[in-house]
C-alpha cells in the first residue's frame, strides 16, 4: 500500500508540477499554431485521472479525520480542518474542470469555447497545480508512515 | 535577520501601496491606449515578481514554522496556511499574464480579467505579509 500511495504521489506531483508549467509558459509558444491546444488536450487526460485519484485519496482521508473528531482546541481539530478543506476545493474543481473539459472535447472546431468557459478554464489552471501539488505531498508523507 | 525583515516589510508594502495606487489611478491617466499606463505596469510588474519571490520565501517559512509547534486550529495557524496559499494561486497567474506580455503574445479578456485577479489580490497578500514583517508576526499557537 505504501509503495502504491508513493507511485500516486509522484504522479499526482507531475501533473501539478506539468500543468503550472504549461498554464505559465504556453504563451511563450503561443505563435507556433495550436501547440498550446494540443499539449492541453493530452494534459488534460492525465488531469482527469488525477484529479479522480486526489478526489478518491482525500474521501478516505475526510472520512478518517471526521470520524476521529476534534474541536477547536485539539490537535486533531487541524488534521480534520485540512482534510475537509482540501476534499472540498478539489471537488469544487473537479466540478469545473469536468464540465469545461467535455465542452472542450464536443467543440468544433477543437477549442472554440465560449468567454465564459475560457474564464473557467484559468481559475482551474491557477487552483489544479496547488490542489494536486498539496495531495502528492500528503500521499508521499503517508506512504513515509507505511 | 531582524533588520532584514523589516526592510523586506518595508518593500513589500512599498510595491502594494504603488499597485494599489496605480490601479485607482489609471482611471484619471485619460486615453489608456497613447498615456503610459502600460509603461508603469511594465515597471511596477518586475517589482511585483519580486515581491512575490520575497513572500512565498517567508511565507513558506512561516507556515513550516506553524506546522512544527503542533496544536490546534489557531488564528496564526489558519493565516499562515491561507495566506501561503493565496500568494501561490497569485504566483501562478501573475507568472503566466506577465510572461504572456513579455512575450509579446496577444492579450485577450482573460488576461485582462487574470491581471484584475492578480492585482487586488497582489495588494490583500502583499499588505498583510508585510505588516508580519514588520513586527505584527503572530504567535505559534501554543500545544494544547
Amino acid at each position: 500500500m505504501a509503495g502504491l500511495k508513493r507511485v500516486l504521489a509522484v504522479i499526482l506531483g507531475g501533473c501539478a508540477a506539468a500543468v503550472a508549467l504549461q498554464y505559465i509558459l504556453s504563451p511563450l509558444y503561443a505563435g507556433l499554431g495550436n501547440a498550446a491546444l494540443g499539449v492541453w488536450y493530452y494534459l488534460d487526460f492525465l488531469l482527469a485521472v488525477s484529479l479522480v485519484i486526489a478526489l478518491v485519496f482525500q474521501g478516505q482521508g475526510k472520512r478518517a479525520a471526521d470520524a476521529g473528531g476534534g474541536e477547536v482546541a485539539d490537535g486533531r481539530s487541524r488534521r480534520r480542518l485540512e482534510a475537509n478543506a482540501l476534499f472540498y476545493a478539489t471537488l469544487l474543481v473537479a466540478i469545473w474542470f469536468f464540465r469545461n473539459w467535455l465542452d472542450f472535447l464536443t467543440s468544433n472546431p477543437l477549442g472554440n469555447q465560449s468567454v465564459a468557459t475560457l474564464m473557467v478554464w484559468e481559475l482551474v489552471d491557477g487552483l489544479l497545480p496547488i490542489v494536486l501539488g498539496i495531495t502528492a505531498i500528503r500521499l508521499g508523507r503517508d506512504s513515509g508512515r507505511g | 535577520m531582524a533588520q532584514g525583515e523589516r526592510l523586506a516589510g518595508v518593500l513589500l508594502g512599498l510595491v502594494a501601496l504603488a499597485v494599489a495606487v496605480n490601479l485607482l489611478a489609471w482611471e484619471f491617466y485619460g486615453d489608456i491606449t497613447t498615456a503610459p499606463v502600460h509603461l508603469v505596469w511594465d515597471v511596477l510588474n518586475w517589482f511585483m515578481a519580486g515581491g512575490i519571490g520575497i513572500a512565498l520565501a517567508y511565507q513558506g517559512r512561516e507556515k513550516r514554522r506553524q506546522d512544527r509547534a503542533g496544536g490546534g486550529v489557531s488564528y496564526a495557524y489558519l493565516e499562515a496556511n491561507l495566506l501561503l496559499l493565496a500568494t501561490i494561486l497569485l504566483a501562478i497567474w501573475f507568472g503566466r499574464n506577465w510572461l504572456a506580455g513579455l512575450s509579446g503574445a496577444e492579450l485577450t479578456e482573460r488576461h485582462s480579467l487574470i491581471w484584475q485577479l492578480v492585482n487586488a489580490l497582489f495588494v490583500v497578500t502583499m499588505a498583510a505579509t508585510a505588516g508580519r514583517l514588520l513586527g505584527r508576526r503572530p504567535a505559534v499557537a501554543r500545544r494544547e
